[in-house]
């Protein structure tokens, strides 16, 4: 095993971070069929194999440690595991047929519930839109963990987001409020991305002191579960994690959808775009612009030129990338 | 009022008396019977320096007078007068310390405002502007630039902002303009800061004294104070004005603290038995209100509203047969004079904020709106405008169209029947959950996901000294992204050398500012903008460029490091290996943001010359 | 007019005195469970407000103006009102920068006649805390001058950009204000250069504060409020984050034409090898975050460049602003009915009270009023619906989709096939 001694660590006493708070585990596993089929290596079988034993890792962590497991598929995001109905224990009365009974009986519990949920959740999915339930899954889930924090005293809570699909599909107010409200409530999320790299979910797990990886060998998604993303929201402040240090954080045009480094933004709606509006109208609120605000902002470099040349100014837009100057005349 | 009491004077009985009205005041002493040697002693109150009294326990009273000598001011002639009563020793004794006491009044240099001072002053307050820096032109760029002895009183109260100025103006070059221009509301709130005036106030009332060690009561008046004093009571004034050139200041104002008029002016009652001042009580029986009307008009108003809940109050039926304390006559003087010394002071101080020149008619109307029953109208609503968003411009909305095309949804519909299959075969059966590690294709990417958590980690540590990573808990969960400066970094270079490199780059980080804000044009007024100070700029960030070099081959300089031995020739090569300096490294390495920003900036002048097709 | 009536049918000052002490009685059991249940229902339905989208000014610049005259050592806020404000004031700059994080404050104070600058204006919420702090070793004296500080407020806002908000909230708790002029000039002068004063007031509604706060914002009266106790006070304060809503008025007498802003969205870059200078503070530092023009290391977002004078925000920083200008539609409760088809909160999975029959719910009225004496019913059915998805929530989820979260969970959670109308959800 490789040596990680570094100088940079140093002898600390042992802090109130050994503490016995029980933890909160929420896992939101996205379902979005078009995802799965797109990553050959793995099946949601597995993942969700390697989920269960996460799951049960933590619940053996601590007595009082809880779960909470939702699904966030294209149609529709619901809770699998604890659901007020019980519909596993209710019709099978107890007997375990998806998994082995020779299992601790709350492992049991917990891991036969969220397999018939699952089962269940994937056969009435539909067809969805364009933009997918996880901001939904995310703000259920912490709407949740804000009730279990009610209800017992101190509880520490982390989420660990199971990803499928890239950032066209996440809605991004609502992904952003879901950010904020984590950090007020001091939960981190983690993001276990095996789909095409998001730049929200990097952001979501920077914001928050979560982890973000982008899973390359998935076959082996339990190793990443039990150690890279299983560090309790305790211990978090003192130990290095592994997580992605590159976050783009650069906006994107909300007009045109490419990446905006230098751009505008609207006083009214803040919107941000790239180039100043043709005609002087915000395309997102409609409010119109003062005229001697976007005159000063159409100016290009001051310069001296040798030779008088008398060009429209008004009308050569501006790109933050290169600037055209405009000529202006020397009287 | 002169103090008498009987005393001895070298055995001789007779009447011992202050006569402070006389001219010059002295303290006189007759002897009852005429036909002593020594029949009438006079000393001038003006020369008396020092008083003596046999103390209580001893059954003697006795009095010693020092005064200065009649001929010689130097020589001190010293009188005896014996008491048979004691009380009377102790009045007299009192009243001769009180007036020693006050010629003995020093004055704090700078205390004594002159006339004329205090007619300037007095006017500023008056009408209710606030000097010279209220009006909002006077806060203008162009006026504050202009005002240089603002800055200079701002750069002597901050020595940074001086050495900064030192550095860019007066050894770099600077334009003092351009170094204020980015500076304007540091000047402003200097401005705004020091010339605050404070609104009018009754002014004895703050007036305190303080009790210091050796028996003595000091007052302390500032110039404000006095010029307060003469503005809301013009009495003080008229006594001043009469009384000083004879009267020197500090004795003035002791009497004026001592005197019944302070006291009455200042709204406290006065009992028949305190000792006033002789001089100062004369104005005590001035009729203020003669002194003040001289200037108003003659005019008679009748006012069109009757108080008539007022006169309610004021009637005498209440009370029986008497009226109100204030319309009974003259059985207490003291209680009516406050009252109207208060009222005067409280309609001059509020006489401040009412518009000068407002006419009659305009107050009776103020008058109605003010009796108006405002509660009961109703309340405007208001409106605000309503933000109305179109969502169909926006790509990050998660508002979707109401239609969807037909291709998009059988796109999804495509893989779902199939993923649907492949899950209902899945959880059929058992789950083994053991095969997750002992499957060999599994266990393999098991160990290959280690292996990246590890490098991950790995890569995390050394970059731990990023100071974003280093933040605290707290910071990491509030809105603002920081990176934590508080902790100095330590360099391996000396102190004195990182403050040049950091003096250097405060300098160029200052025409890079005036540079940009110039070349972008984008807060300027006209939009041609002035590219002669651009092009100046240019030139001046050239020399910074020169003047970052230079300060790292100082640096290095300082600090020589002796060459390897091993800069040998090799094969016969006459190969000589530059010494490597270690701190000259360090240093560029420390200037590397200042000499890419000046890089950026230089390349990006020079690119849009270029394009207009000017020369550098 | 209706909703003026008591309960006796009369004006409301006919009713009885209602002690909220005598409210609370026990049932037949000799439990309060039912009657407290209810009772924090209706406090926290208080949090309903209006939630029409209005345009707001986001990009503000406010001068917090606090009052340390000698009436603030009053100990009717404990441990005395100095004190106090000073904590609530420290509490208001974080959530003011958490809320707006692209705006910009100053701090003066108002002592012995004169107004002073404690904290120049600045976007950085650790100097206005630090200088807070120092604050509380200044012991309050003298008379407060509202003039003085006004004027100093209005230089200080004076030349701030046309894009921004030009606001002043004063904490004042005398009941005099002692100026050394005509403060009716100052006013007319700060509704001439476009200030919105708003006025927390401590002891007693003051005319001149009325008359200041009504001026200055078009007629509405509604900014000045005087505290009633410590958590009305904090109310009113954090009433004072959320952005104000430019009403019509001012539109119509300011020329049409909005701001657009430039900005800049910097990267992050991390140093390993060696630390180099910053350009905000001049320090060694390991990495920061890179202006694109002029590509000068700043420590701190959002900020305006030292450099280049560009303001550099992350996009989040406008995210956060988001939820007034799109704010989550108010949820309006479920009626007492015998059947209901939820059982759960669709949030967080608590189990609804059941549903009652006309007769049980009769009686249960008529309960309350023999056993409590209450007039107002307090029976609720505690299910609260979202206008455009239909789906119920429990009262504590709805207070924190409004307050924390602005999502709704429901019309983020379900999304219908493209076959039927799809739902409009709070979103640009």
């Amino acid at each position: 095993m490789d040596a990680i001694a570094e100088s940079v660590f140093d002898n600390t006493m042992p802090h109130a971070a050994v503490d016995d708070t029980p933890s909160h585990l929420s896992v939101i596993l996205e379902t979005s069929a078009a995802g799965w089929l797109a990553i050959p290596q793995t099946t949601l079988k597995q993942v969700s194999e390697a989920l269960l034993v996460a799951l049960n890792a933590h619940l053996a962590s601590n007595t009082s440690n809880q779960v909470s497991v939702l699904a966030s598929g294209v149609q529709r995001s619901e809770f699998l595991f604890p659901t007020p109905e019980d519909t596993h224990a209710k019709h099978h009365n107890g007997t375990s047929t998806l998994v082995s009974s020779k299992l601790y009986s709350l492992f049991r519990h917990v891991d036969e519930e969220v397999l018939h949920r699952l089962d269940a959740h994937i056969q009435t999915e539909g067809n969805g839109c364009d933009k997918g339930t996880l901001a939904g899954g995310t703000s259920m889930a912490l709407a949740y963990i804000r009730r279990c924090q009610a209800e017992t005293a101190a509880l520490k809570a982390r989420i660990l987001i199971i990803s499928i699909t890239d950032d066209s599909a996440i809605p991004y107010i609502p992904v952003m409020n879901c950010i904020f409200a984590a950090q007020k409530m001091k939960t981190s999320i983690d993001v276990c991305q095996l789909g095409p790299a998001s730049s929200f979910l990097q952001q979501a797990a920077d914001a928050t002191g979560g982890v973000y990886m982008d899973v390359k060998h998935p076959q082996g998604l339990i190793q990443y579960l039990t150690t890279a993303f299983f560090v309790d929201t305790s211990l978090r402040p003192f130990m290095v994690l592994p997580s992605q240090n590159n976050v783009d954080f650069r906006a994107s045009c909300f007009v045109t959808g490419g990446v905006v480094e230098r751009g505008y933004v609207c006083g009214v709606c803040l919107c941000i775009l790239k180039d100043v509006p043709q005609r002087n109208f915000c395309p997102v609120c409609g409010s119109r612009f003062d005229d001697l605000v976007i005159s000063k902002l159409r100016r290009g470099p001051v310069v001296t030129r040798k030779k008088k040349r008398k060009t429209d100014a008004l009308q050569t837009p501006l790109t933050p990338a290169a600037e055209q100057p405009e000529a202006v005349t020397d009287d | 009022m002169s103090v008498t009491g009987a005393a001895a004077y070298k055995k001789r009985a007779g009447m011992l008396s202050i006569q402070e009205e006389l001219l010059p005041p002295i303290l006189v002493w007759k002897s009852i019977d005429s036909s002593v040697p020594v029949p009438v002693v006079e000393l001038p109150l003006r020369t008396l320096t020092n008083l003596q009294a046999t103390p209580v326990t001893l059954e003697k009273m006795m009095l010693k007078v020092v005064s200065k000598g009649p001929e010689d001011p130097e020589t001190l002639v010293t009188t005896v007068f014996s008491f048979n009563h004691r009380p009377t020793m102790n009045n007299i004794r009192d009243a001769l310390q009180q007036i020693i006491s006050r010629q003995k009044t020093v004055i704090q240099p700078g205390l004594s405002p002159a006339p004329g001072d205090a007619t300037q002053a007095n006017d500023a307050p008056a009408n209710g502007s606030l000097g010279t820096f209220s009006s909002t032109d006077s806060l203008t760029e162009a006026k504050l630039l202009r005002n240089h002895t603002l800055q200079q009183k701002l750069l002597r109260a901050q020595p940074a902002l001086f050495t900064a100025f030192q550095e860019t103006v007066i050894k770099g070059g600077l334009h003092p303009d351009e170094f204020w221009s980015t500076r304007i509301h540091l000047l402003r709130t200097f401005a705004l800061e020091s010339s605050q005036r404070r609104g009018p106030y009754n002014v004895l009332s703050t007036i305190k004294t303080v009790a210091t060690s050796d028996n003595q009561v000091n007052v302390s008046i500032s110039i404000d104070k006095i010029q307060a004093i003469f503005e809301q009571y013009p009495v003080v004034r008229k006594a001043y004005d009469e009384n000083v050139p004879k009267l020197s200041e500090g004795e003035f104002w002791t009497r004026f603290f001592c005197s019944k008029l302070f006291r009455k002016l200042k709204g406290e009652k006065i009992g028949v038995y305190d000792k006033g001042d002789l001089i100062l009580d004369k104005y005590c029986l001035i009729n203020l209100d003669y002194l003040e009307k001289e200037d108003e008009e003659d005019e008679e108003h009748i006012p069109r509203f009757l108080d008539l809940e007022g006169n309610k109050d004021d009637n005498s039926q209440k009370l029986g047969n008497g009226p109100d304390v204030t319309m009974k006559g003259d059985n207490n003087p003291e209680i009516v004079l406050i009252l109207r010394s208060m009222n005067k002071l409280s309609t001059k101080i509020v006489s401040n904020c009412v518009p000068h020149g407002e006419t009659f008619e305009e107050l009776e109307k103020e008058k109605e709106e003010e009796l108006e029953f405002k509660d009961l109208e109703e309340t405007q609503p208001m409106s605000y405008i309503e933000l109305h968003v179109n969502s169909q411009h926006n790509s990050n909305s998660s508002k979707t169209d109401t239609e969807v095309t037909i291709a998009d949804a059988d796109k999804v519909d495509a893989g779902l029947p199939e993923f649907k299959e492949k899950m209902k075969d899945y959880f059929t059966t058992e789950l083994d959950l053991t095969e997750l590690y002992s499957a060999p294709s599994r266990k393999r990417s098991a160990e290959e996901a280690f292996k990246d958590t590890i490098q991950m980690i790995k890569a995390n540590t050394k970059q731990l000294k990023q100071t974003w990573n280093v933040t605290s808990v707290e910071s990491l969960f509030s809105g603002v992204s920081v990176v934590n400066v508080t902790t100095d970094i330590d360099s391996s270079l000396p102190d004195a050398d990182l403050e040049t490199l950091r003096l250097t780059q405060a300098t160029s980080m200052e025409f890079l500012k005036h540079f940009w804000v110039n070349f972008t044009n984008r807060k300027g007024v006209s939009a041609a903008g002035n590219p002669a100070m651009v092009r100046k700029l240019y030139a001046s960030l050239k020399k910074c460029q020169e003047r970052v070099e230079s300060s790292i081959q100082l640096v290095a300089a300082q600090n020589p490091v002796k060459p390897e031995p091993e800069t040998e020739k090799s094969e016969g090569e006459a190969v000589e290996k530059p010494v490597d300096n270690v701190h000259e490294r360090h240093a560029r390495d420390y200037m590397g943001s200042i000499s890419r920003s000046l890089l950026v900036a230089i390349d990006s002048y020079e690119s849009a010359v270029k394009k207009v097709g000017g020369v550098l | 007019m209706e909703e003026l009536k008591g309960a006796n049918g009369g004006y409301a000052w006919e009713d009885e005195y209602q002690r909220s002490w005598d409210i609370v009685k026990e049932d037949d059991g000799g439990s309060l469970e039912g009657i407290v249940t209810s009772l924090v229902e209706a406090r926290k339905k208080r949090f309903m407000k209006n939630v029409t989208p209005f345009q707001r000014g986001i990009i503000r610049t406010m001068v917090l103006v606090v009052d340390l005259s000698s009436s603030m050592q009053e100990k009717d806020l404990r441990p005395n009102r100095a004190s106090i404000t000073i904590s609530y004031a420290i509490d208001f700059v974080g959530e003011f920068f958490d809320q707006n994080p692209i705006s910009q404050l100053g701090i003066v104070v108002m002592r012995s006649g004169v107004a002073t600058l404690v904290s120049d204006v600045s976007g950085n919420p650790q100097s206005h805390i630090d200088n807070l702090r120092a604050l509380r070793k200044l012991e309050p004296k003298g008379d407060p001058s509202l003039q003085n500080a006004l004027e100093m407020s209005k230089g200080l806002l004076l030349h701030v950009a046309s894009h921004c908000t030009r606001e002043v909230l004063i904490i004042f708790g005398s009941l005099l204000t002692s100026d050394p002029g005509d403060i009716h000039k100052t006013i007319l002068s700060l509704v001439v250069s476009k200030i919105r004063v708003r006025v927390i007031g401590l002891t007693a509604q003051v005319a001149i504060c009325a008359e200041m706060v009504r001026k200055t914002n078009f007629g509405d009266s509604s900014l000045y409020g005087v505290i009633l106790n410590e958590t009305h006070y904090k109310e009113l304060l954090m009433n004072a984050v959320t952005p104000l809503a430019i009403s019509n008025q001012s539109l119509a007498e300011t020329a049409p034409g909005f701001s657009l802003v430039e900005m800049g969205f910097p990267s992050r870059i991390s140093e390993t090898a060696s630390p180099s200078f910053c350009s905000c503070h001049s320090k060694l530092t390991y990495g920061g975050y890179v202006c694109p023009q002029c590509l000068s290391k700043i420590c701190s977002l959002p900020t305006v460049c030292p450099c280049c004078q560009l303001m550099l925000i992350l996009s989040t920083h406008l995210a956060r602003s988001y939820h007034h200008l799109f704010p989550l539609k108010t949820y309006v409760e479920v009626p007492v009915l015998t059947n209901y088809d939820t059982e759960f909160c669709f949030g967080c999975q608590i189990a609804f009270p059941a549903g009652v029959t006309p007769l049980e719910a009769q009686v249960l009225k008529a309960k309350e009023e023999a056993q409590w004496g209450m007039k107002k019913h307090m029976l609720t059915s505690s299910r609260y619906r979202c206008p455009d998805c239909q789906v119920s929530f429990c009262i504590d989820c709805d207070v924190f989709s409004h307050d924390v979260l602005h999502n709704c969970m429901g019309c983020e959670s379900i999304r219908e096939s493209p076959s039927k109308p799809t739902l409009s959800v709070n979103a640009i």
